[in-house]
Formats: structure tokens, sequence, C-alpha cells
């Protein structure tokens, strides 16, 4: 019988490949090139990570939302397969959003944590997508496992424009960099940091691409391990 | 500045913590292939003769 490939495909490595450089050039420019705020000082800097992995996030679940959608329509394993593989990434960004948002907030505010509008909107969209990968995990069957992963990834991203907009529907204390002035947008930075902040967004979506690239690869593998066991039951049983 | 330091360094630990855990899977996965396909291959032998 044929052996099915254990090595993950060319794609993650060349994605990886890009990110290196471009990872270590954002960070030059966010812990060096950028200039220092001049009320927060240094630890504004992490401002830079902690926007680059919300961006990633919502990325991610857009991922999720899409080929959710597309399963409902088409019935194919591979967007299922994706999906499941950005649910999980989408969580390893919000993971890193909120431990960064942490250390800026105990910097900033003297807490580790408040119950503000976009911290808590941003904890529930974590808890949706945990509980979005604990329905995979339970639901029995690869059809309905992913009919209902799709319904629910669908129903989870309502929590994305939910945190985006958070900061501009209710008052709290978390900045909002984007301010709409007669209609059109502004963001109150200097251009140096906002140049920082959109190569350290590049940076960290291709470190997204190539996570996501490389996880697929193994939901494919992990499949394949299942179809294997299938045959050696009935292997077995004959 | 304590707080710069802590927060980059927990972003790049979580990070590679998480691409620890997929090499991690991929080698057990790699590893369970291996033996599926040999005890398939084991199974066959013995139909064939």
């Amino acid at each position: 019988m044929t052996v099915p490939t254990t090595r993950p495909k060319k794609t993650a490595a060349v994605l990886l490949a890009i990110a290196a450089p471009a990872v270590v050039f954002a960070m030059y420019m966010a812990l060096i090139w950028a200039p220092d705020e001049r009320t927060l000082g240094t630890v504004q800097r992490i401002f830079y990570i902690h926007v680059g992995s919300a961006w990633n996030a919502y990325l991610a679940f857009l991922i999720v939302f899409v080929t959710s959608i597309g399963y409902l329509l088409r019935r194919r394993p591979a967007l299922d397969a994706v999906a499941a593989s950005a649910a999980e990434i989408g969580i390893l960004f919000t993971t890193l959003t909120l431990a960064t948002g942490s250390f800026w907030a105990r910097a900033v505010w003297n807490v580790w944590w408040t119950w503000d509008p976009r911290l808590t909107t941003t904890l529930i969209m974590w808890f949706m997508y945990i509980a979005y990968l604990l329905v995979r995990a339970a639901a029995e069957g690869e059809e309905r496992r992913g009919r209902l992963a799709a319904v629910f990834g669908i129903a989870a991203f309502a929590t994305v424009p939910l945190v985006h907009f958070s900061a501009t529907w209710w008052r709290g204390m978390h900045p909002n960099i984007v301010q709409f002035q007669g209609g059109t947008p502004r963001m109150n930075m200097d251009p140096e940091m906002i140049v920082t902040m959109l190569v350290a967004v590049a940076a960290l979506t291709l470190v997204n691409a190539a996570l996501l690239a490389y996880r697929v690869d193994l939901e494919h593998l992990s499949r394949r391990v299942a179809l294997l066991r299938e045959r050696v039951r009935l292997e077995v049983e004959s | 500045m304590t707080f710069l330091f802590l927060g980059y360094s927990v972003f790049w630990l979580l990070l590679a913590a998480y691409v620890a855990m997929l090499g991690a899977r991929q080698r057990r996965l790699a590893e369970e292939v291996a033996d599926l396909s040999a005890a398939l291959d084991k199974g066959a032998g013995r139909r064939m003769g």
C-alpha cells in the first residue's frame, strides 16, 4: 500500500522563509526605529505586536467564517480542515493579544485586567472559539462534525465586529486608534509609528499564513491516520 | 522597560510553544502512520502467502 506523506508540504516552509526576515525587520522597527511615545514612553512599543496579533486573530476568524460557509455549500472536507486550523491559530493570536494587552495595561493603567468593553468582548470571542474547538472534539462522524462546526463557526464570527466596534460603541479605557472626523477615518499617531504598525501587521500576517499552511497539513495528516485506523480495523474484523 | 521586555518575551514564548506543540503533533502522527502502514502491510503479506 502507499504510505501517506508525513512531512508538511513546501508551502509552510516557503512562507516561513519569507516570514522570518520580515519579522526580524518588524522587530527592529518596533523596538529601535520607531520613536518613543511622548507620555507612555517605551512601553507603548508593545502596541505593535498587540495590534498585529489582534488583526491576525480577526483574519483567522474571518477564514473560519468563509470556509464554514463554503463547507455548508459544497461539503468539501478540505474546507473543514482549513476552518479547524484557522480557529486554532485565531485562538493563539487572541491569546497573544490578551497577554500583550495585559502587560500594557499593568504598565499604563496599573492593573493586569479590567472589565473594559474591548477587553471583555475579546475574552468572549476567545471563549467562543475555544467552544468551537470543543464542539469539534465532541462531535462524532466526519460529516456531522463538519456540519456542526461550520454552523458554530459562522455564528461565532458575530463576536469579531463586536470586539472591533466595542471601543466605539461603549465608553471604556481602551484606546481607539482610528477615530472618525467628519466621516473620515484618522489615526492620531506619528507617521513613523503608523508605518511601524503596518510593517508589524504585515510580518505577523506572514507568520499567520505559515502557521496556517503547517496546521492544515497536520489536519490532513490526522485525517489520513483516521482513515488508516479504519482500514486496520476492517482488516482485523475480516 | 520591564513590562516591554516581559510583553515581548511572553509573546515569543507563546508563539514558540505553539510551534513546538505542532512539531510534537506532527511526529506523533508520523509514527502512527508508520505503525498503521506496517500493520496493513503485515496483514496483506499474510493473505498473499
